[in-house]
């Protein structure tokens, strides 16, 4: 008896044994497309004993966007930074520091605006540019990520791109729980039992497609869960108006067309019309008025600074508006409270004598949207990108003019 | 609900367990809220639809077996069939009769007499239990089937959870027979059952999914692509729709085996066809052999003079690519492929040319049909896209496909091309009447493996990404 239970358990063993391996090697082999973003953009990172992810060395992968919203090449040179192109140690460098915009998610090594910038010449000096950025980075890891780099590489001008996410969290993602990232990797720095959790966790899955592939599952079914359970509560909403609720189940009711509109009237109009959930104020309101820095944001910058100080570089301070409340509320010569984030974190930095750069009146001419920014990705488009350059390269020559770096 | 979700996975395992647990009176009730709930996830309302159908087609259909009157019989007969055809009429068809109606006229947005279109949302499923529910009625009228007493049984026909929504469009004569009983868990159906339900999600998510990727690309910015790039997409998008529909068709064939239910089979290997009319033989069979019944043989089939003979087969083709949707390019689509095969059937009349082409060799003449097929389907999958309409993009594409133009390329990747020749094998085996899936039968091991994996894999799409609709649902 027991002999015949131990082997129908040792079969039913083998069985899982030998489902697990196919699904290991079938994954590998297929590679789902809906998967293959996930696998490639793990396998482009490594774990991090200091800061928990960097880029891998010299790296060399395409990945395509899960959705099909965007394709693009990565790699990465010898010192794990985007781009192939090595330091040169006769070319004064500037470093971009900053997250997965910086980066240049959306677009292939070459069509990064950081990239882009290299062999900008200011003030008569050519610089080589150097893309330090990391996805999903906040204040912390940008500055943590730059004082190992420093070890390796002289900079001459580091352009820190400050993010929105770094202290701020969108509103209706407070209440789910969700943290600004500066908060969450402060609070990591020195949770030594989360760093080898996390070290375990990521180097499993960076080695298997399956383990990742299950965490994701795990990952995304919560939010389904969540997500269902939000649908159907709007729809029981929708339901308390029976006649209404019908109706629109069934209709779409289009837009009645205006005779008196004529063909050339349809084109699109610049500014875009602003979508109706978009809140503008009409001032714009003092740093004294807002909330001061978190610490943890605090500690970040302070931790740059330092470093400024001691390999002896430029810091400049960059705000990019990457948020659509931003830009439409400026082109109607009014304020998100969105942008808020800039005049905080501009405080800071003013106060400390380092040098900012605001790409806000630049983005005055963009139209439409979706030509610099890839709509249900956020990231800058190939166009993006150039017109990040463009707007810059007159600003930071505009800035060693005046001697402020 | 989307056989191809998460959501799917959880509700199939719950109704399959419970289905078997229950006492022989709850099965069919069960059954019957199972399907309800499953439409109801596309949007509550829709189950309105459903039941009148149900309502006008079980009540006119009892009146018409009821009374001895003819001419009321054929009232009845007509109510039941006009009200399911009004409703698959007013949601599908109404908005394109506006645009025809303005196109025919030449009439513009400002002009007097244009009607603007309403913006009916299409339900799903809607020209699937349309047509289940007439044949009901014209076969009871034709006595093949009793009436069917009970209310809740004729509902639970039309609404069938695993056929509801994109078919194979049942016959009461095959399925209400087989709702009586109880139904008992026998693991020769299981077994049966998920390995056809494996298959089914195998050609959906890991074939004709990352196929469509490439054909959408293409067929989204033709003008960015090379000619030989034309006919790549319209090649794959054959394949896609094939392994889509029929990927369908096997998780409803199989779903159904699972609870006991023997639902017959939508596909025959079409790409093996012969000659067109055999193609359309093997596709879709049951929307084939729908029409055929009930509009082929209702205007006199074959057994009229060859001129009206030819008529009728173009009518009941024309119908078939009305049914594929309401578009100026897919009934462009539908009437090629009338006119083709009212052609190919004239030329086959003659001896000599019926006996020429049985003299080519069977892997020759394989190509001819497949060819038109794909050749078509540049009609049939042009979507509007940069100010153009569907029927200007097909328009473009045929002569981009035709002028040598340079451009970019694209391709599928290698494991999805293995993939693609492994299902050709697997068609080819049974073709050539070796069941492949029989070789397992002895190791049935190798085969629940095999199941295990299809559906592992799948599970792991489906939590990661958004389920993409199966491309037959829009009909």
């Amino acid at each position: 008896m027991f002999l015949k239970l131990t082997k129908h358990l040792f079969t039913i063993f083998l069985i899982c044994l030998v489902l697990v391996i196919s699904l290991e090697l079938g994954l590998r082999f297929i590679d789902p497309p809906s998967l293959s973003y996930y696998r490639n953009i793990k396998l482009l990172h490594r774990f991090h004993p200091d800061y928990y992810v960097t880029l891998g060395k010299n790296i060399d992968i395409n990945i395509k966007h899960y959705a099909g919203l965007w394709e693009g090449r990565f790699t990465t040179n010898s010192l794990g930074f985007r781009g192939s192109r090595e330091p040169d140690p006769n070319t004064r460098k500037i470093a971009c520091l900053g997250d997965s915009l910086v980066m240049g998610f959306g677009v292939s090594d070459q069509d990064t605006f950081c990239n882009l910038l290299d062999g900008v010449t200011i003030d008569g000096e050519i610089f080589q540019t150097q893309n330090l950025a990391v996805d999903a980075y906040g204040s912390l890891g940008s500055a943590k990520r730059l004082e190992e780099s420093l070890t390796k590489v002289k900079f001459d001008t580091v352009l820190f791109f400050v993010s929105p996410n770094d202290f701020t969290v969108p509103p209706g993602l407070v209440e789910q729980g969700v943290q600004a990232d500066d908060i969450v990797e402060k609070a990591r720095e020195n949770d030594e039992g989360y760093r080898r959790k996390f070290q375990i966790q990521f180097e499993l899955t960076r080695h298997s497609y399956l383990l990742q592939a299950s965490k994701l599952a795990l990952e995304q079914l919560s939010i389904k869960r969540h997500l269902a359970n939000k649908e159907a509560i709007q729809e029981w909403e929708e339901a308390k108006e029976p006649l209404q609720y019908i109706s629109s189940s069934f209709y779409t009711f289009p837009e009645k067309n205006n005779c008196n509109v004529s063909s050339i009237d349809l084109k699109p109009i610049c500014p875009e019309a602003m979508p109706s959930h978009i809140q503008c104020e009409i001032a714009t309101p003092k740093a004294n008025d807002l909330e001061p820095l978190p610490e943890e944001t605090i500690y970040a910058y302070n931790k740059m600074l330092k470093a400024s100080k001691k390999y002896g570089f430029q810091l400049v301070i960059v705000y990019i508006p990457m948020q659509n409340e931003d830009i439409f509320c400026n082109q109607r010569n009014q304020h998100s409270s969105l942008y808020n984030y800039v005049i905080r974190s501009k405080e800071f930095f003013t106060k400390q004598g380092i040098p900012s750069i605001e790409l806000l009146e630049d983005s005055r001419t963009i139209c439409p949207l979706s030509d610099y920014f890839i709509p249900g990705d956020g990231h800058l488009t190939q166009k993006g990108n150039l017109w990040v350059k463009d707007s810059l390269v007159p600003k930071l020559q505009k800035l060693r003019g005046s001697r402020a770096f | 609900m989307l056989f191809n979700s998460i959501h799917f996975y959880i509700f199939a395992a719950i109704v399959i367990f419970a289905y078997f647990y229950l006492p022989k009176k709850s099965q069919k009730v069960w059954l019957l809220i199972a399907s309800l709930y499953f439409y109801a996830i596309f949007k509550v309302p829709f189950i309105l639809l459903l039941l009148v159908s149900i309502v006008i087609t079980y009540y006119f259909t009892k009146l018409l077996v009821k009374t001895e009157n003819t001419f009321l019989k054929k009232i009845y007969l007509a109510s039941s069939i006009l009200g399911n055809l009004s409703i698959l009429y007013f949601f599908k068809y109404i908005d394109f009769s506006f645009v025809a109606w303005n196109t025919l006229l030449g009439l513009d947005v400002c002009d007097p007499g244009y009607i603007q279109k309403w913006g009916i949302i299409l339900p799903m499923g809607i020209s699937f239990f349309t047509l289940q529910a007439i044949s009901y009625t014209v076969d009871v009228h034709r006595k093949i089937i009793p009436i069917h007493k009970s209310l809740s049984e004729f509902a639970l026909f039309i609404s069938f959870f695993p056929q509801l929504v994109a078919g194979p469009i049942l016959r009461a004569k095959d399925i209400l027979p087989q709702f009586e009983g109880f139904k008992e868990f026998h693991s020769e159906n299981f077994y049966l059952g998920m390995r056809q339900l494996s298959w089914g999600f195998f050609k959906k998510t890991i074939l004709a999914d990352p196929v469509a990727n490439v054909v959408d690309i293409i067929y989204g910015n033709p003008g960015q692509y090379d000619w030989t790039m034309m006919w790549f997409a319209a090649f794959l998008h054959a394949i896609q729709l094939y392994c889509d529909f029929s990927g369908y068709s096997d998780i409803a064939i199989g779903l159904g085996r699972i609870l006991g239910f023997h639902i017959p089979k939508n596909f025959n290997r079409p790409f093996f066809a012969i000659n067109l009319s055999d193609l359309w033989a093997r596709w879709h069979i049951s929307l084939s052999s729908w029409l055929r019944d009930y509009v082929y043989i209702s205007l006199g089939g074959n057994r009229v003079n060859p001129a009206r003979g030819y008529f009728n087969v173009f009518i009941t083709f024309f119908l078939s690519g009305l049914w594929h949707g309401a578009d100026w390019a897919v009934l462009a689509w539908g009437t090629f492929h009338s006119v083709l095969i009212v052609i190919e059937r004239y030329l086959f009349s003659f001896k000599k040319i019926k006996n020429f082409m049985e003299s080519i060799p069977q892997y020759f003449i394989w190509i001819y049909p497949f060819f038109i097929f794909t050749f078509a389907l540049f009609f049939f999958r042009a979507k509007p896209v940069q100010g153009m309409t569907g029927m200007e993009v097909a328009l473009f594409m045929i002569e981009r496909a035709f002028s040598f133009s340079d451009g970019l390329t694209l391709n599928l990747t290698i494991p999805i091309w293995i993939l693609l020749a492994v299902l050709f094998i697997v068609d080819l085996f049974q073709e050539k009447k070796e069941d492949f899936f029989e070789k397992f039968h002895s190791h049935r091991i190798y085969s629940w493996l095999l199941c295990g994996f299809v559906l592992g894999i799948c599970f792991l799409i489906y939590s990661v990404s958004i389920s993409q609709p199966f491309v037959y649902f829009q009909f």
